[in-house]
């Protein structure tokens, strides 16, 4: 524990240079105005972003990209609070009671609440990541070729249940494509080239930004372009520093929607969304003022804004500790750790235990900076909302397109970044989610080299895949997460908390 | 009507993922098992795309049944224009107007031309493909032109610099 304070001491002196909070500030803020610009999501920003620092130093390029995505997830609170649009899905629960607030004339009042949850959110997050990742990577340790493969296979299951609530299967669907164009190219194990027919770029397999830049930007764009225009209300924003007694009166909601964050975010593809409306969800049960939820109340305020922003940390916790993005973001930082040679997995707390500290660093000045950015030069920064989409739009697509271009100067990834960019627009349009299909897209090989070896490892026995603890363990929570959407599953579900109840009624009376 | 239409889409998606995954199998099977370098079995490169192949005909399945229970099959039932049809036209057009500018540039225009002068255009076109009035006078609305103009130039020179000379990639 002391040690990993020393790390994170090291780590951040080690930060503190004018180069360094220049580069901390200046992507903090660009991350909040992407947040913030409906249809400009996290994922694009930091995928984007990716692409732009390549070939800056890993630390720098890591320290931007976590700054840009702590800044968009954040940002997006803003246009949920002033054109009740969210910047980002993972605002869309801030809108509920932000923009009646805004509606109330107390905009400024509802950035500043939602700018001290998020700062809240984020620091918990920052402490449970400190906190987590390493009994988590030391558990992980123990993980051999069978849990490992179920890991992959239980990630997919429950992303594409969480993030398809209406139907799982299609999330599913989702994750298993990803899953299947993870497999084109050649594979791990004997080099054998597989679905490439014949086509030298294929035989590479699909670069992972090309496709995430395709499905959440040149998607994005798609989808915004169907609208015809959006309506920027003008609103007066006053005082933005918040009142004490309107942080203080909810800690506890602080403190329950920080832990729901983060613990959210690291479940394996579910993301920041989720994070927010589950702590929303929370907050409002247990709320004594659950008539005001939907209609103005800085408690859902508070809640759903320090959930999402917690969950940015939570994200973090299965990259560093299993290599497993807990969500889209966190999956195009992942894959940007890959590029500058840092491998996340089991064995960082053992080959590089400071990275972790100095992650945990990176998110702290990210979140200083989006406090300090987010109370401040309001008035301005909400301006770029009026930027027209039609002038905005046409330079996203080049810096897209540059983008996927610029890492390995192929004009193969173009096309890539713009079959996936329909490819995901024709999913939104159906209902498909697109998380899942991406984080198959970073699982497929791990599941793919995993499996086959576990095979030989165990002479073909299949036995070893169900009796070993941590296997049981997994399948178990695939097995639910299967069943927990199933109507015969729900019915006795009811019926056992009914009759549960009833036994507990009983038992009080009789006392 | 959204869900109804959603039941038809449903049905033709389920039938193209189940030739799809039909195909993944067919192609995992035929894949060399590479037993001439003595290499195990279980090992194989198509036993995963296989299984996954498989995994995707099950899921496919459950979409084709559910969507053929809930009527999705019948696609050509006319059904009543809704309110929002007209809306939803107008979605299509820029939709399809948005990727045909987007797939001329990315696909045809980058690496055939001159980058600053495709993206330039790119830009100047987008705009006004969505901005230009064409009911109005064009003298009316020469500001947006201008202003498109600017845009283009400034924004293809500032990305051309940029990752020309501060990134040092080599443009298309």
């Amino acid at each position: 524990m002391l040690e990993g304070l020393s790390y994170f001491w090291e780590g951040l002196a080690g930060f503190i240079t004018p180069r360094t909070i220049f580069d901390v500030l200046w992507s903090t803020q660009l991350g909040i105005i992407v947040g913030m610009l409906p249809g400009l999501t996290a994922t694009m920003g930091v995928a984007l972003m990716t692409t732009l620092t390549f070939n800056m130093p890993a630390e720098n390029a890591i320290l931007i990209l976590i700054c840009m995505y702590v800044g968009a997830i954040y940002g997006g609170g803003r246009s949920a609070i002033l054109l009740n649009i969210p910047g980002t899905p993972a605002n869309a629960a801030t809108a509920m009671d932000g923009y009646p607030l805004a509606l109330k004339g107390e905009a400024g009042r509802a950035i500043g609440i939602s700018t001290t949850g998020s700062f809240l959110g984020s620091i918990i997050g920052m402490v449970l990541l400190a906190f987590f990742t390493p009994l988590l990577g030391n558990f992980a340790l123990n993980f051999q070729s069978f849990e490992f493969f179920w890991l992959a296979v239980f990630g997919v299951v429950i992303s594409g249940n969480l993030t398809a609530p209406k139907d799982p299967v299609k999330g599913w669907i989702s994750g298993f494509l990803g899953l299947f164009v993870a497999l084109i190219g050649m594979e791990g194990i004997h080099g054998f080239v597989r679905f490439s027919f014949g086509n030298t770029n294929l035989s590479g397999g699909i670069n992972l930004i090309p496709a995430m830049v395709g499905a959440f930007g040149f998607a994005e764009i798609l989808s915004m372009m169907k609208y015809q225009r959006i309506n920027v209300i003008k609103t007066k924003i006053e005082r933005i520093i918040p009142r004490f007694q309107d942080i203080f009166r909810y800690k506890k909601t602080i403190i329950r929607s920080g832990l729901i964050g983060t613990l959210i975010g690291a479940i394996p593809g579910v993301g920041e969304d989720i994070a927010a409306w589950v702590s929303y969800d929370f907050a409002k049960r247990g709320s004594k003022e659950q008539s005001s939820f939907g209609n103005g109340s800085v408690e859902g305020l508070i809640a759903s804004e320090t959930g999402n922003n917690a969950a940015v940390a939570g994200a973090t916790i299965p990259v560093l500790s299993l290599g497993i993005p807990g969500s889209a973001p966190a999956a195009v930082l992942l894959a940007a750790m890959f590029i500058h040679g840092v491998r996340p997995g089991p064995m960082i707390m053992i080959e590089s235990p400071d990275f972790v500290y100095k992650v945990v660093a990176m998110v702290f000045l990210a979140t200083c900076a989006m406090f300090v950015l987010g109370l401040s030069m309001v008035k301005y920064v909400v301006k770029v909302l009026q930027v027209p989409r039609t002038r905005l739009m046409p330079i996203i697509f080049t810096l897209c397109v540059i983008g996927s271009y610029a890492i390995q100067s192929r004009i193969f990834d173009i096309r890539v970044m713009i079959f996936f960019g329909i490819l995901g627009f024709i999913m939104l349009e159906m209902e498909y989610p697109v998380a899942p299909m991406i984080l198959g897209l970073i699982l497929g090989n791990m599941l793919d080299t995993n499996f086959r070896r576990a095979l030989v490892i165990s002479e073909g026995e299949i036995l070893p895949f169900v009796s070993r603890p941590i296997c049981i363990v997994l399948i178990l929570f695939i097995i639910l997460t299967l069943v927990s959407k199933a109507k015969w599953f729900t019915a006795i579900r009811n019926q056992i908390k009914a009759k549960m109840v009833s036994y507990f009624i009983k038992r009080s009376e009789n006392e | 009507m959204g869900d109804v239409k959603m039941k038809k889409k449903d049905f033709v998606t389920s039938i193209v993922l189940i030739v799809f995954s039909i195909t993944i199998i067919v192609l995992s099977y035929t894949m060399p098992r590479l037993e001439r370098r003595g290499i195990d079995p279980f090992s194989a490169p198509g036993v995963v795309p296989g299984m996954i192949g498989g995994i995707l005909l099950c899921l496919a399945l459950i979409l084709f049944f559910r969507s053929i229970r809930n009527g999705g099959y019948r696609l050509f039932t006319p059904e009543r224009p809704a309110a929002g049809d007209r809306l939803h036209q107008g979605a299509v057009i820029r939709v399809l107007s948005t990727l045909s500018i987007s797939l001329i540039y990315a696909i045809g225009l980058l690496g055939n031309s001159n980058y600053s002068m495709s993206t330039g255009a790119y830009i100047f076109f987008f705009i006004c493909l969505f901005e230009i009035d064409l009911q109005r006078s064009f003298w009316r609305q020469r500001k947006v032109f201008l202003f498109a103009l600017l845009q283009a130039v400034a924004a293809s020179a500032a990305i051309t610099l940029v990752f020309q000379n501060l990134f040092l990639v080599d443009l298309p």
